[in-house]
């Protein structure tokens, strides 16, 4: 496998993770619907179930969850999107004009909020609201961003130094990358493990 | 049920924390925006003692705008304030004294001359703006109102009270907020008052104990429905850190529990939860805050807003409050018949808790986790029962449960082991977790009926004997320390002697209850008892020479009423009387 197949590989997975953790919340509502469907006492609807469902995380989680997955796109276009080395034609440097800015970069991530992390970045996070989350994960939350602008800054390190490449910088990357996608997903995933286990 | 949480007095405060824990995530360092506590309750710690509240760093001073915050509860008297001059000379009382070392009967002095010495009342309204207690009416707007619902609408409806800094961030979070907000027109919407009170005390005869009465009584004077419930804390054991014997902190605890416990309803609490600290220590090993941590734990599944499906209101206070009242018809518990007149009188609860993984047991170990197995009362803290009882003995269960649970299977379990009609078992059932199932069970007056039972160990009846035996002992061999206290004025020492040894005075009633716990009677707290209100109140007033009406409290109008009532028999009896109703009736 060379270096390419390999980055398109750890692609895969990223887009795995983020798949696994979708079945899991959809799985995660028929599990809780089949228990609630077995033990109640009256007929229900999809919407009371997630009405009942619902609890307040807390405006500092929600804010740090909003933020933290508006980045994880800018990471992760950062990441593969960024240089040509990955997708020769799609990337940032088939703009000249924007890449040639002194602002690019700040266009570029820009427009990577504006249009699909608006999206991701309202309808993500709505997920949490259904799921019991310990104040430790909560806490360990709080590192993610973190996590996300050490991906980020090596990213632009990287298509600042572009054409010569530097390895570890994008392993890096990729390592504080998905980290932080798991914690993101680890209240779904712990919930619907421990809802397995019931 | 969505309680404000009111600790008073030390332990109340410390218990408190536990439920002002935030679930938010937040900095070490810095503490950013609006403490999210379980179930979206609120709290406040009122306390006495300055130098106790000024001498820890959780909550702010609430005059200054702090969340989670104390209130000095003498806060709103100024040094020089004519009321407190009046009831110092008068009486010997002070106003602002630093906390209430063990002694019940000081607060329950101090609040009921607000209430029966007219001079004393007028005094108060003059100088606080209206209000006729400057302790409880400052505790009660100042400090809770502003959380509960009944603020809705009116001028201090903004609370919980921020600074500036709050407030922008409060904004900022409400913009951020909105984005992720689901619009559900149909689904329940989080508000930020609470729909009734609780109160955290320890029966120890301090702050927390003395203060519950005084400020539900104050709170029914504006609101006769509001839910108001109390969880009290047996002191344990012994000779306590501040070396207070037992005898002492067991007379604050019974004075407490008989004036909550004999108001009627509109006029008191609705329930009493009791907890004795013994059971707590033994299983804790003398750890406090794992002590307070257990509360807090065991109140959970009453404070879980996650209701089934459909259920949402099951749990509102005012439905809570309704249960905790209703008296099954057949029996008549918790009544008394005087006459034609039917009293309702606050009823105790006693809490059993238990929590398992989901995936150890059923719902039938885990309400025999909470209850206790049959036969088996003693020794305590083997089981869930948070304050001696026998499960059998209940007149009606609260079941609130976490987890997936039928009803029909929760009523089965808890039927088995009280052996309670399923008519007279209430089940509320939460989601939970899904990975802890936890059960509480609220046991309505879990005693009586039979007699000796105080001679089981591990009854309601067996732990009330011990702690009235102790408090009898107390007041019989304490005369000079209960009486010959500080400051006390010639006039309250005499209130107080007639009180604690007079005739039909609170040893006389001790020994009565005794009498109805030996009998299987109940309730075993059923007459009040006043240090200035039994016959006293006119005295007070001829001493200031003053003619007012006279307010009277339920016990003096009952007696009224059967000397009336005698009188009016005495007078149709008569010859006289009998040959004037014959002149009548012929003319």
């Amino acid at each position: 496998m060379n270096e390419h197949e390999l980055r398109i590989l750890l692609l895969i997975i990223l887009a795995a993770i983020l798949v696994i953790g979708l079945l899991a919340h959809m799985h995660y509502f028929v599990r809780i619907t089949n228990h609630i469907k077995r033990t109640s006492d009256r007929a229900f609807q999809k919407e009371d179930l997630k009405i009942a469902l619902r609890i307040h995380q807390g405006s500092n989680f929600n804010t740090v969850m909003l933020f933290s997955w508006c980045l994880f796109v800018v990471a992760i276009a950062f990441l593969y999107f960024l240089t040509p080395e990955i997708f020769p034609n799609w990337n940032y440097f088939s703009f000249p004009k924007v890449a040639s800015d002194s602002f690019g970069l700040a266009y570029f991530a820009a427009a990577l909020i504006i249009l699909p992390g608006i999206l991701i970045g309202i309808f993500i996070p709505k997920g949490y609201k259904y799921y019991q989350i310990s104040r430790p994960l909560k806490q360990a939350t709080l590192f993610v961003p973190l996590l996300l602008l050490v991906s980020i800054s090596c990213s632009i390190y990287l298509g600042t130094i572009y054409p010569v490449t530097d390895k570890s910088f994008w392993y890096l990357g990729y390592a504080s990358l998905i980290v932080a996608l798991i914690i993101m997903l680890s209240p779904i995933g712990k919930g619907y493990l421990e809802e397995l286990r019931a | 049920m969505k309680p404000c949480v009111v600790g008073i007095g030390g332990a109340g405060g410390n218990i408190l924390k536990q439920f002002l824990q935030s679930m938010d995530a937040n900095l070490v360092v810095h503490q950013f925006g609006e403490i999210l506590s379980f179930g979206d309750v609120k709290g406040i710690w009122l306390e006495s003692a300055s130098q106790d509240a000024l001498g820890q760093n959780y909550y702010g001073n609430l005059t200054q705008n702090r969340y989670p915050a104390y209130l000095i509860c003498h806060g709103g008297v100024s040094d020089s304030s004519p009321t407190r001059s009046y009831a110092m000379d008068t009486y010997g009382f002070d106003l602002k004294a630093q906390g209430f070392d063990r002694r019940a009967e000081y607060l329950k002095a101090l609040f009921e001359v607000f209430e029966n010495d007219p001079v004393l009342k007028e005094k108060c309204i003059e100088e606080f703006k209206g209000s006729d207690n400057p302790l409880s009416g400052y505790m009660w707007k100042v400090g809770i109102r502003p959380y509960t619902t009944i603020a809705i609408g009116g001028k201090s409806a903004s609370a919980p009270i921020k600074n500036e800094e709050g407030k922008a961030q409060e904004a900022f979070q409400k913009g951020l907020s909105s984005i992720l907000k689901q619009r559900n027109k149909n689904g329940p919407k989080s508000s930020p008052y609470c729909d009734s009170i609780l109160f955290l005390a320890s029966l120890g005869g301090g702050t927390g104990t003395g203060f519950i009465n005084p400020i539900t009584s104050f709170v029914r004077s504006e609101e006769v429905i509001f839910p108001i419930f109390a969880l009290g804390i047996m002191t344990e054991k012994g000779t306590d850190k501040r070396h207070a014997a037992e005898g002492q902190r067991y007379l604050g605890a019974v004075i407490a529990m008989y004036d909550l416990l004999t108001k009627e309803s509109g006029k008191g609490i609705d329930g009493l939860l009791l907890i004795d600290n013994q059971i707590l220590k033994d299983k804790f090993s003398g750890n406090y805050s794992a002590m307070d941590g257990h509360i807090y734990q065991a109140l959970k599944p009453l404070l879980d807003l996650r209701n089934y499906p459909g259920d949402q209101l099951q749990d509102d206070a005012p439905a809570i409050r309704r249960v905790f009242w209703e008296v099954e018809a057949e029996n008549g518990q918790d009544r008394k018949d005087r006459d034609s007149e039917i009293r309702l009188l606050p009823p105790m609860f006693v809490p059993c808790y238990n929590i398992q993984q989901d995936y150890i047991g059923d719902i039938n170990t885990l309400v025999e986790g909470a209850l206790g197995k049959s036969g088996s009362l003693f020794p305590l803290g083997k089981d869930g029962r948070l304050f001696p009882c026998d499960p059998v003995k209940a007149d009606r269960a609260l079941v609130f449960t976490r987890g997936f649970f039928s009803t029909a299977e929760i009523t089965e379990a808890v039927a088995k082991r009280t052996h309670l009609p399923p008519s007279k078992i209430k089940i509320y059932r939460k989601l939970g977790d899904s990975r802890n199932e936890d059960v509480l069970i609220l046991l309505r007056n879990p005693y009586g009926g039979s007699p000796d039972e105080h001679l089981r160990q591990g009854t309601l009846e067996w732990k009330l004997h011990e702690i009235i035996s102790l408090a009898i002992n107390y007041v019989d061999e304490n005369q000079t320390n209960i009486l010959g206290f500080q400051s006390f004025t010639d006039l309250t020492k005499d209130r107080l002697r007639k009180y604690f040894y007079g005739e039909n005075g609170l040893l006389d009633e001790l020994h009565n209850c005794l009498d109805r716990l030996e009998s299987g009677e109940r309730p075993v707290f059923q007459r009040p008892l006043s240090i200035f209100g039994n016959g006293g109140i006119g005295s007070i007033a001829m001493d200031e020479g003053c003619a007012v009406d006279l307010e009277l409290v339920a016990g003096d109008k009952a007696k009224m009423r059967d000397l009336v009532k005698a009188e009016l028999k005495e007078i149709l009896r008569s010859e006289d009387c009998r040959r004037r109703i014959r002149e009548i009736m012929q003319s």
